[in-house]
């Protein structure tokens, strides 16, 4: 608890040094240009195919325009961040590495997803993506760049697109058709023959992206050493990355009931115990079904890259600590908000109650927290509960507070959660500022 | 069989889950896994691949009860293969395979890394007319029963007449057994039924009817086997006197077993309705230490209006279970029913594979609330509530045995699926438990009456109650499945968008 206390200190003392006042964003989610990277997609892909025979072409593009479509559908559905200062930031970290390494920005695209995942990715097309969730763990901008490298490595090794044509070509060719036909002309076991070669093409093809995620890395800090970041922090990129599924939390779900003094039923927090049907998977299965090689082995070569030869310069180049905590700020409302938009109110109220207790004080998260609560009793009331909040699962990892909270949603009666929202209330009542519509539904609920 | 891919891998973690593009494939069976009246699952086998002319493939998938993925296991087995039934002792799985072909009942029991530790095979003797396993199952319960987390109980017919055969089989031990159980004296029918079991001993209530064409007279007595080899502890009657207690539940204290149970004043115990309720203490050799019989008139005439065995109205209240509480005290739950002729009712299989029959006399039970009560050990009621349910009826009892009596009629309806109330369940401490029941009424006064999914709970020493609509307005067909305690599973199909959906409905008790 005291570390806890500690904890929330911390993260509030850093937010208020650099004179965050925790006040809603005027976020916005609109891409002024979607015509224009829409032709560019199309472009791209035209370009892509030109080598290819008629047959890969017409597969090809069906995959690419799939992907495509998904990508606008992302676009004009708010699935990207495009405000006045993450995303300028953001940009200006690639574009510095692009200017650096001469390469054509017109080539290049980027958006920050709102996801509250910690990844980037890119695509064949020249797209850099990075969630919202990776600036959660983001040290210094050096670690951003060689994220944004890495991914760049990608783009000019044309994996994405050497990966597809090779897919194509490998399920078009005589030997492999030739196979799956004389499979399925056997009386028995076909199926277990048809899911052989399935796995042994899915062995070799994570086999690959794992040789393909390290080439990236390779050139990715060749890149990196173009630009004026320093490489001394950036192997720490790993450690982050490693422990990110074990992210801190600033207050655990009993620290919440208990700040607001709410009556605990101990029931709610009783572990399950996990049960399992097959063993993990043996140690080469599992491994070979990885994308990514270890964080620990790309660590150490980038270590021994960076100590053999090193790179000097800044953390901050276009920008500095206070612009990085101020989109991590930012990333923490918008992240919230995005699982509010996706109807996904149990991982938004868990969001919610980490941002309180990192910013007490701050009338906008009270009122999202109750107006929450408030929401999740007109669900259960109404039986669709499910629509809005995941199942529980049972977890190892006692520091997962997104599982109790989703263990407790799934023990609590719709009373004590009404009960619940009642003490909310009251203890917050002078900073919530909830629309007359949530009151009267806060009313109806009492009543 | 049914012929849609239902396979639950890969659900993941969310409650609604969406298929799209459902095709038609054989899926062998689906089922829920149980650790006694705790739901811990779903099971999901299918036809994988044909091995030879004999052997085909299985693949079992299983889901925990939030229909997060378990694991799956490709098992080789005979072609004309069932899995009837699926429990968890907390740290293995059982499967009940039944074999059409040889008319075999097969044990398996695998570890949680899929793994298979032991297994036991009995071949059935009993060929009912058709010979089919839901004809069998009928007869016996298809149930694997789950002994104090540690190993499983099963009984099979070996002569549905005069012998069965208790099974038990312990995946951690290793123990397997089988005994066959064949009381002196012949009878036209005899049923076992699970008590409960621990570490030392199973008790199994076993009831039998005498031989005879117009012989309606029952024996009833509890059957002891010691769990480390099966032989008999004790076969102890449960008549006393003039009680003759009908066993429904049985529970293990320190040097004693208390038989909760439901006592009549007559031999007669199918076709009369019980008196009241039995309470039986013996020791582990059988030995009768107490009994308590208290009536219906003495302890629940304080809460409804009872005489001879009967609520005001001609109304009578069939008892469905019994289950201890959390708090040692017991939870009874009933159903209000009267004999009538009337025309109409509804057509409600939500949940049961048993279609109503339509050909028949006039004669048909009218389905009316449920009844709850909390009793202690001494058969005092501490409380009792009516849950308010619309007024149904059963199909219509085919002639011969429309004018017999209405506590026979009910005995009859529940074992054809035809009341209205379903299961019990609880959750894994017992600090909840739950009562189902089919309800056909008005869930708002403005609304139409619809086919309702109906919840009875119990927790802290309060009783509760819920409904759902059993269809989901926008889809097309809905079906029910018995979910962990609190909720209920509900299967959408929309044909237009050919699309399968399974939502993990939360009841606000």
């Amino acid at each position: 608890m005291y570390i806890s206390l500690l904890k929330r200190a911390f993260l509030f003392a850093l937010f208020a040094l650099f004179g965050l006042c925790a006040t809603a964003q005027s976020n916005t989610y609109l891409y002024t240009n979607i015509e224009g990277y829409q032709a560019f997609l199309a472009q791209t892909a035209l370009e892509n195919t030109s080598g290819l025979n008629k047959k890969l072409q017409k597969q090809y593009s069906k995959i690419i325009e799939e992907k495509n479509s998904a990508l606008i559908k992302q676009l004009n559905e708010k699935g990207f961040l495009f405000d006045t200062q993450a995303y300028p930031y953001l940009n200006s970290i690639l574009n510095n590495i692009l200017e650096k390494n001469s390469l054509d920005k017109s080539r290049y695209h980027f958006f920050i997803d709102r996801s509250a995942e910690v990844n980037a990715y890119s695509y064949e097309d020249g797209t850099v993506i990075c969630d919202l969730g990776l600036l959660g763990i983001i040290e210094n901008e050096d670690q951003l760049a060689m994220v944004f490298c890495h991914e760049l490595g990608h783009c000019l090794l044309q994996h994405c697109n050497k990966a597809i044509v090779a897919q194509l070509e490998k399920l078009n060719s005589p030997e492999f058709l030739a196979r799956v036909k004389a499979i399925k002309k056997q009386r028995y076991g076909v199926n277990t023959q048809l899911e052989g070669l399935l796995m042994a093409d899915v062995f070799d093809r994570r086999r690959h992206s794992r040789s393909q995620e390290r080439a990236a890395d390779s050139l990715g800090m060749i890149l990196f050493r173009n630009t004026g970041y320093s490489g001394k922090n950036v192997a720490r990129l790993f450690d982050l990355l490693d422990s990110a599924e074990n992210k801190t939390t600033a207050c655990t779900i009993k620290e919440f009931f208990d700040q607001e003094k709410m009556d605990l039923d101990t029931g709610w927090f009783k572990p399950v115990k996990q049960m399992r049907f097959g063993g993990n998977e043996k140690k080469e299965t599992a491994d070979s079904l990885k994308t990514h090689p270890d964080c620990a082995s790309r660590k150490a070569i980038m270590l021994a890259s960076f100590n053999d030869n090193p790179k000097p310069g800044a953390e901050f180049v276009t920008g500095n600590i206070s612009r990085l905590s101020a989109i991590k700020r930012i990333a923490l409302f918008d992240e919230a908000a995005y699982s509010k938009e996706k109807d996904n109110y149990g991982f938004y109220l868990y969001q919610l109650i980490e941002n309180d207790a990192i910013f007490p004080s701050d009338n906008n998260i009270k009122t999202a927290i109750f107006e929450t609560l408030v929401s999740l009793c007109k669900y259960q009331r109404s039986h669709i509960l499910y629509t809005v909040v995941n199942s529980p699962y049972a977890t190892d990892d006692d520091k997962d507070e997104y599982a109790k909270l989703l263990q407790l949603l799934d023990r609590i009666s719709l009373d004590k959660l009404i009960r619940i929202t009642y003490i909310y209330y009251n203890n917050n009542k002078a900073l919530i500022t909830a629309p007359k519509q949530t009151i009267n539904d806060y009313n109806t609920l009492n009543n | 069989m049914a012929l849609m891919l239902l396979s639950f891998k890969g659900f993941g973690q969310d409650a609604s889950k969406a298929f799209d593009g459902v095709k038609d494939i054989t899926l062998r069976n689906i089922g829920v896994i149980k650790k006694n009246n705790v739901i811990e699952g779903y099971f999901s086998f299918y036809e994988f691949d044909k091995v030879d002319r004999k052997t085909v493939l299985y693949r079992l998938n299983l889901v925990d009860a939030n229909l997060n993925d378990l694991g799956a296991k490709d098992i080789l087995g005979p072609k004309e293969w069932e899995l009837v039934s699926s429990g968890f002792d907390g740290n293995n799985f059982c499967f009940k395979f039944w074999d059409e072909k040889t008319k075999t009942i097969e044990l398996k029991v695998y570890d949680q890394q899929a793994k298979e530790i032991s297994s036991s095979t009995i071949k059935v003797n009993y060929k009912p007319t058709g010979g089919d396993y839901q004809k069998y199952s009928s007869m016996a319960t298809p149930e694997i029963n789950i002994a104090n987390n540690n190993g499983f109980v099963d009984y099979v017919f070996n002569d549905p007449n005069n012998a069965f055969i208790v099974s038990y089989i312990n995946g951690n031990t290793k123990k397997v057994w089988q005994q066959t159980y064949e009381p002196e004296g012949k009878s036209k029918v005899m049923i076992p039924g699970y008590l409960n079991a621990n570490d030392d001993v199973i008790l199994t209530g076993v009831s039998r009817v005498e031989k005879g064409m117009y012989n309606t007279k029952t024996d009833h007595s509890i059957l002891a086997n010691s769990t480390a080899d099966g032989h008999v502890l004790f076969d102890m009657s449960t008549e006393f006197g003039d009680n003759h207690v009908v066993p429904i539940n049985a529970i293990f204290e320190k040097d004693k077993i208390v038989i909760v149970g439901l006592n009549y004043k007559t031999a007669k115990t199918y076709t009369t309705a019980p008196d009241g309720l039995a309470f039986i203490e013996v020791d582990k050799q059988g030995k009768l230490l107490k009994s308590n019989f208290k009536t219906f008139e003495e302890s629940l005439g304080k809460y409804l209006p009872i005489a001879d065995h009967r609520l005001q109205d001609d109304y009578y209240i069939y008892i469905h279970d019994i289950v201890r509480t959390k708090n040692n005290t017991n939870i009874v739950v009933a159903e209000k029913f009267k004999k009538g002729t009337d025309a109409g009712g509804i057509a409600m299989a939500a949940f049961s594979a048993f279609a109503r029959s339509t050909a028949g006399g006039p004669i048909k039970l009218q389905l009316e609330n449920m009844v709850v009560m909390e009793i202690d050990m001494d058969g005092n009621v501490l409380q009792a509530q009516e849950i308010p349910k619309g007024k149904t009826s059963t199909g219509h009892f085919p002639s011969y045995i429309g004018l017999m009596s209405p506590y026979l009629l009910a005995m009859a309806a529940e074992s054809w699926g035809w009341m209205d109330y379903m299961y019990t369940l609880k959750n894994e401490d017992s600090s909840e438990l739950t009562f189902s029941f089919i309800d056909h009424d008005k869930l708002d006064a403005d609304a139409k009456a619809t086919d309702n999914f109906g919840q009875i709970k119990y927790k802290d020493g309060k009783f509760s109650s819920d409904k759902i609509p059993i269809k989901n307005e926008k889809a097309d067909l809905s079906h029910l499945f018995p979910a962990k305690a609190g909720y209920v599973m509900q299967f959408n199909y929309f044909k237009k968008q050919k699309k399968l959906t399974i939502n993990l409905i939360k009841l606000n008790n």
